[in-house]
């Protein structure tokens, strides 16, 4: 019996010791993580995307990488029922070395050659030195879409490592440049390393260990301009995107998920109107695309924008958002990572093919 | 077997409080906080570059007051006082004087309403609306013609124009009661970006780093304790991470030749006696053939630098270099001795810019603290 009691209080103070370390459970921006989600990685021709990863520990580190093309299925046309994202995937695998940093253009992909010649003091063009991750594929042409990472064991199996960090800078008719922070979910001791990862969420037949990551957040906000206002420094025109990719995929099964989206806009003078879209599987919006009204004739030059999935949706949401200004003398984009607020009660689900798994 | 029983207990109970007390000490760019940093303020009117800045109340229904500071970090000549980069600035071909660190702070206070977005250039500032141009860059709700929620508004609210131009320097700002007492309100976040028109428009934006409050831990004294013990905001991190491209190589998407200047500011400042910050930093530095170099160096307020010129005057030299670490990207981890530190990276390939928030690892056991006057 003393010992009986002994073992549940040791299980409960652990239990509370649980509740109290899982206090922020939000993706981050700035923290390693055992899953990367990079929603904006283009390779249209015009535009080009280059990938650094960092295990930021010091033993080696494995990666199971997707790239989801959200690219339409008839990219001339409007999206709709007809014509709906391709949402094909492509995996491939990286394994990094102690504290390695690496990198790929997205267009090219990477190889592995260790004949690649490092920089010199009298020669700076070096591409590809170094240790190679794996073998990276370059994506399809007019590649619009996603990158994942999770970080997994040698056998393949999802693992709660937390040691990934990343950025995409993409650069635009090879001369304009916008960076941003790849979106990180970190994973808690619950992980069970089966095929379906659990972001968020109590337990349950497909997540019997309850929450192994962090949930997607329930809130996303933007702070930046209306849509065509103009800057007030240089007096370009600015137009403000946001690249959206649901927190539930499954690509086992291949069938893209949908999520409704709600939108809060405030503008400076703290009147508030409201929008929704509809994304499957990946999309590219500008915010006059979902509202112009909201948008573009609220009245002022900056806005608050809260993004959240409706209720009953099916899917949290990650984004992150792009800045395009154009005034007489050129034009220039920024990226943005967007602030986040609580967490969905979830659970959001990221189903790998189980053969990917064991290795 | 008492004795083993009490051990569990103590033992699970040490357990929970270490876990419970990490947890705290996590500060971000990506969440709203009471404390908002911005590590790099720039203007430079004659270089076409200005910073725009903006602060937004996250909260639905309350008002937050905000009392922020500039933070000026130009060096200035000893003979004429004019602002300074290096000794050279200081010469006027007959004698030269020395180019000195300052350090001074200006402070301002401004009330946001719920939800509401402010922005403003720093070269310019904020005052309330003086006509009903829509277009005017002004603090929108004045008290009198328009109101907010329960009543609220800007009233009272100015930020002035930097004190100087051209300027460096930081911004940091923080929720107070209307009192000017801080609070632990977790409502601001922000956005600066640097623009650079002088050749073409170029724009690089980063997220302010927020230090979240302590739910029931920030008193009525003008000292903010970040992490340690007594902490009443977030503290700062063990260690930074950067990931860059070493210096001087082509951009892979565009040839274009790609540079990364590091701004960091030490956490603990005393703007009451006008005593900034310091550390000494350690920087390792790996390669993608995992091979590790080192430096360090000291940071005074703030540091804005290239990488190549974190370790030496002869930038082909560096081990940020390309030509001597060998490969593309790198990764940078910083450990600061002394003060803690944040930072942002501004990366240029050739006359674009884009910047972006490093990575933190860790807490800091040591707290650092912010003395307001």
């Amino acid at each position: 019996m003393r010992r009986q009691r002994g073992r549940v209080g040791l299980m409960a103070a652990a239990l509370v010791g649980f509740i109290a370390s899982g206090a922020v459970a939000e993706v981050v921006t700035e923290r390693s993580a055992s899953i990367l989600v990079f929603p904006k990685v283009v390779a249209d021709g015009t535009r080009d995307t280059v990938i650094q990863i960092t295990n930021t520990s010091n033993s080696m580190v494995h990666a199971h990488c997707f790239y989801t093309n959200g690219a339409l299925t008839f990219p001339d046309l409007p999206a709709g029922p007809n014509n709906p994202p391709l949402w094909t995937e492509i995996d491939f695998d990286i394994w990094l070395t102690k504290q390695q940093p690496t990198y790929w253009l997205v267009s090219e992909g990477r190889l592995v050659d260790p004949d690649d010649d490092p920089c010199t003091q009298s020669d700076s063009s070096c591409d590809n030195s170094g240790i190679d991750p794996g073998r990276v594929p370059p994506v399809v042409g007019d590649f619009t879409g996603e990158l994942k990472c999770i970080e997994v064991d040698p056998s393949g199996a999802p693992l709660s490592g937390n040691h990934l960090k990343g950025e995409a800078t993409i650069v635009t008719d090879g001369d304009e440049v916008e960076k941003y922070n790849g979106l990180g979910i970190i994973g808690n001791e619950n992980n069970n390393g089966d095929a379906v990862l659990c972001l968020g969420g109590a337990a349950s037949a497909s997540c019997p260990n309850g929450a192994e990551y962090n949930a997607c957040p329930q809130t996303w906000v933007l702070t930046g301009y209306a849509d065509g206002a103009t800057e007030p420094y240089s007096g370009a025109t600015v137009d403000t995107s946001i690249t959206v990719v649901p927190c539930t995929e499954n690509f086992e099964t291949q069938v893209p998920t949908s999520v409704t989206i709600q939108f809060g806009v405030t503008n400076e003078f703290e009147q508030s109107f409201s929008a929704s879209t509809t994304v499957t599987c990946w999309a590219e919006l500008g915010l006059d695309e979902i509202n112009p009204v909201a948008f573009s004739q609220i009245g002022s030059t900056f806005i608050q924008t809260r993004m959240r999935p409706s209720a009953g949706t099916a899917s949290g949401f990650m984004v992150v958002g792009s800045e395009s200004y154009d005034d007489d003398d050129g034009e220039a984009t920024a990226s943005v990572n967007l602030f986040v607020e609580g967490e969905r009660t979830g659970p959001d689900l990221i189903t790998i093919p189980a053969e990917q798994i064991v290795q | 077997m008492r004795q083993i029983k009490w051990t569990g207990w103590v033992g699970a109970a040490a357990l929970t409080l270490v876990a419970g007390t990490a947890a705290q000490a996590q500060i971000a760019s990506d969440r709203a906080a009471a404390l908002v940093n911005y590590p790099y303020i720039v203007v430079d009117g004659d270089e076409g570059v200005d910073t725009v800045l903006t602060l937004s109340n996250a909260s639905h229904t309350d008002p937050v007051d905000v009392h922020c500071f500039y933070e000026n970090a130009n060096s200035h000549c000893t003979n004429d006082g004019t602002v300074c980069t290096d000794g050279s600035d200081c010469c006027d071909g007959l004698t030269c004087g020395l180019c000195v660190p300052g350090w001074n702070e200006t402070d301002f206070n401004i009330r946001i309403t719920p939800l509401q977005p402010i922005a403003w250039v720093a070269g310019d500032g904020l005052t309330l609306c003086t006509t009903d141009d829509p277009d005017e860059r002004c603090f929108k709700i004045d008290g009198v013609d328009r109101t907010g929620i329960g009543g609220s508004s800007n009233a009272g609210s100015r930020i002035p124009p930097v004190p100087e131009d051209p300027f460096v320097g930081l911004l940091k700002c923080v929720a107070v009661d209307d009192a000017g007492t801080p609070i632990d309100s977790n409502v601001l976040h922000g956005t600066a970006a640097i623009e650079d028109d002088i050749e073409g428009l170029s724009v690089g934006k980063y997220n302010a780093v927020g230090f979240r409050a302590v739910d029931g831990a920030v008193n009525d004294d003008n000292e903010l304790v970040l992490g340690g013990d007594n902490a009443e905001y977030e503290g700062c991190p063990n260690v930074l991470i950067v990931n860059h491209f070493f210096e001087g190589v082509d951009d892979p998407a565009s040839e274009a030749t790609i540079n990364t200047r590091l701004v960091l500011t030490p956490c603990s400042q005393d703007l009451l006696r006008q005593a900034p910050g310091s550390a000494v930093v350690q920087y390792l530095v790996y390669n993608e053939f995992e091979q590790r170099f080192s430096t360090s160096r000291t940071v005074n307020c703030q540091q804005s630098l290239l990488l190549s010129a974190i370790d030496t005057t002869q930038e082909d030299r560096s081990i940020f270099s390309a030509g001597v670490s060998g490969t593309v990207t790198g990764q940078t981890r910083l450990t600061p001795i002394g003060d803690g530190l944040i930072g942002v990276a501004i990366e240029e390939h050739d006359e674009e810019v884009a910047a972006f928030n490093i990575h933190f690892q860790g807490d800091r056991a040591e707290s650092d603290v912010i003395v307001l006057p």
